[in-house]
């Protein structure tokens, strides 16, 4: 999962912040600010994407939107319908799971071959549980195995994308030009799912900066300058 | 005019539930009896409420006693039958720009829904004033429309803009009422050599929905309604196919009603007036090829209406915009928790289907297998379990194993991504190490 930045509360003309009366509003915004695509499973969106409440403005159990949630910049993200819908209005607890716009959330999960999510192996147990609930809240690890769902096509694109990263990268091996990098970039913007791409080519620093700089949105300080591996992002958890 | 939202309590089949419309187009999808006529019903209901005081003929008033759900108990061996209470409907919606709030009770005369009461009243008054005031068209077309036929009414002489709403709510309507009215001023457009400005909006609106078209008209010497095409020149309208004439009978209807409301709005009534406009099964009778036009048709000839109709056909589905659609197999909720805000129906798979092959829309959204299909997919979801236990139970897995595995799942997924570029990669390189087969038996 990318950390992200989504930076201060958006002005107006006038210099003040603007007070939204309707959180689809902040839609273009947002998607200019962290790029298009969903902030938890890194799929490349176009139309069916939505702005995310961090914290759900209808929790269960509450009859009517909570209106400082709905309208808060500081609690927006943007989803795919599948996180969005498997997220749902549960109401969670923000220490209990790692969130991309405040821990270094590349650091949380393991990417690997079908494009598999799995808690990192380097986490203490406690850190691991939470890794683990994050990737259930959005049903991360929904695949084939025990969830025969055709709706949700998640576990398909990723699994294709690790491939095409792992092309990708014997074609660089063969023939490691600039502008095979860049055609790489290119490809791997097209396709999504930063983390695998970031995965896949994690013994090249240089691909890593191009890939964290080539997306806006990416907490550029979650990562060591040089070497570019994860480090931990202040204030976070992680 | 436009309905929001839209929650039923005891009505028909519905114990409660509520649902969203798109502002512009809603298709309704779901198996029969699972309730889609039931939601027009209670729409004409609350659509209705704008007539409740107001004497124009357009035939519905509220909840019916046999619309009222029953609850059947079967206890210390008798089986006895309730009547449930309350048995009310409640709707949000739009009038004039102004959001208002209704809800109809079984055997009430509409004390909860005074605001919509009083506007149809302000507003039907004002017309039979001759003023400038835009009324919205509502109109119900039933699966009745095509055989059970009112009897034709005489126009012989000038009616009230009023008229416009005769039977509106009749689900049996007749669609092809419009052509005595058209007839009528044609004539008169000939006799005062005169533009009229809603003979035109009915024959721009009939001539949007036929591609090819260049004339819709009135022929006096055969004294019957011709359609002239590009190929085929000349057409007598009544020799046209069933599901085509009536396709073209429906949309000059709408606007023929558009334009007896609104006269103050000429040729544009079509494009101007704002109404709700219900179709159950919206291709009945229509080929295939009108099915995929019928919905962007409806959209660009009336681009202020909005239309909820309900379908069986995946090639309605699959002209749509994402958020267009209704699916009753869904799981629906009273709870208004899970009702997006963003204007979408609801419950509905919020998806698009453009670039969704039809056999992909029948199997996967209106649940019906396709044999082949289904048995590709079958096998594609087994190598695919296979390779994903393998992985998970352990990152090391045997090699070979794991790189047959893989191959196999690449070639049995091709035809369900939405990567075809990869796919076609991965096919030559299969075909490159001299084992091309899009079945995936490299063996």
């Amino acid at each position: 999962m990318r950390p992200v930045v989504r930076g201060p509360w958006p002005k107006d003309e006038d210099g003040n912040d603007i007070n939204y009366k309707d959180y689809a509003t902040a839609r273009a915004e947002l998607i200019s600010r962290l790029g298009e695509c969903c902030s938890y499973c890194e799929m490349r969106l176009n139309t069916a994407l939505a702005v995310e409440h961090v914290q759900p403005k209808n929790p269960k159990g509450v009859s009517s939107p909570i209106r400082e949630r709905e309208l808060d910049w500081n609690n927006f993200l943007l989803a795919c319908t599948n996180c969005n819908s498997t997220k749902g209005a549960k109401d969670v607890e923000l220490t209990e799971y790692f969130w991309p716009d405040r821990d270094n959330t590349f650091r949380a999960f393991r990417y690997s071959e079908g494009g598999i999510i799995r808690p990192s192996e380097s986490l203490p147990e406690s850190k691991k549980k939470m890794a683990q609930k994050t990737i259930e809240l959005t049903g991360l690890n929904k695949h084939p195995s025990h969830d025969p769902k055709a709706s949700d096509r998640r576990w398909l694109n990723r699994g294709e994308t690790w491939n095409i990263a792992q092309e990708s990268k014997n074609d660089l091996q063969e023939n490691d030009t600039p502008q095979m990098r860049r055609q790489i970039i290119r490809t791997a913007m097209g396709q999504g799912y930063w983390s695998i791409w970031m995965t896949v080519f994690e013994d090249d620093p240089e691909m890593k900066k191009r890939l964290i700089d080539a997306i806006s949105g990416t907490a550029k300080e979650c990562f060591s300058e040089g070497n570019y591996s994860p480090t931990h992002r202040l204030g976070g958890q992680i | 005019m436009r309905i929001k939202r839209l929650g039923l309590f005891n009505f028909r089949k519905y114990a409660d539930s509520i649902f969203q419309f798109h502002p512009h187009f809603t298709v309704i999808i779901g198996d029969n009896a699972s309730g889609k006529t039931s939601i027009l019903e209670a729409l004409s209901i609350m659509l209705g409420t704008y007539h409740l005081r107001s004497n124009v003929g357009s035939s519905r008033t509220g909840i019916q006693k046999e619309e009222v759900r029953l609850e059947i108990y079967d206890k210390f061996d008798q089986v006895t039958i309730e009547a449930q209470s309350p048995s009310l409907i409640w709707a949000i919606g739009e009038l004039h720009g102004i959001p208002l709030t209704w809800e109809r009770n079984f055997g009430d005369r509409g004390k909860n829904a005074k605001e919509i009461i009083n506007a149809g009243i302000r507003d039907i008054a004002l017309a039979r004033k001759g003023e400038d005031v835009t009324l919205p068209v509502f109109q119900y077309y039933g699966t009745g429309r095509l055989w059970d036929r009112h009897r034709e009414v005489p126009i012989d002489k000038p009616e009230s803009r009023l008229a416009g709403y005769r039977n509106c709510f009749d689900p049996k309507s007749d669609h092809h009422l419009f052509k005595k009215w058209f007839k009528q001023l044609e004539f008169s457009a000939l006799q005062k050599q005169k533009h009229i400005g809603a003979l035109e909006a009915v024959r721009t609106a009939a001539m949007r929905c036929v591609p090819g078209a260049k004339n819709f008209y009135y022929d006096v010497s055969h004294d019957a309604l011709m359609i002239v095409l590009e190929k085929e020149g000349h057409c007598l309208f009544d020799n046209l196919s069933d599901g085509y004439r009536n396709m073209v009978a429906m949309v000059a209807d709408i606007a023929h009603r558009a334009a007896r409301l609104n006269p103050h709005l000429e040729e544009r009534a079509a494009l101007e007036s704002p109404g709700v406009v219900l179709i159950d099964e919206i291709d009945l009778h229509l080929h295939p090829k009108w099915q995929r036009r019928i919905v962007g048709d409806l959209q660009h000839a009336f681009p202020e209406i909005q239309f909820i109709v309900t379908t069986h056909s995946p090639f309605i589905l699959q002209s749509l915009k994402p958020g267009e659609v209704i699916d009753l197999n869904r799981a629906n909720s009273a709870d208004l928790n899970f009702i997006p805000d963003e204007e979408i129906a609801w419950p509905g798979p919020g998806d698009h289907y453009a670039d969704r092959s039809i056999e992909d829309i029948v199997e996967e959204i209106m649940g019906v297998s396709v044999p082949q299909r289904s048995q590709r997919y079958t096998e594609m979801f087994e190598a695919a379990q296979e390779y994903y236990r393998l992985l998970e139970s352990a990152e090391n897995a045997n090699p070979e194993e794991k790189k047959k595995l893989k191959q196999r799942l690449d070639a049995l997924s091709a035809p369900f991504s939405e990567n075809i570029a990869y796919h076609a990669f991965l096919e030559m390189k299969r075909i490159a190490a001299g084992m091309g087969n899009d079945d995936g038996e490299d063996e």
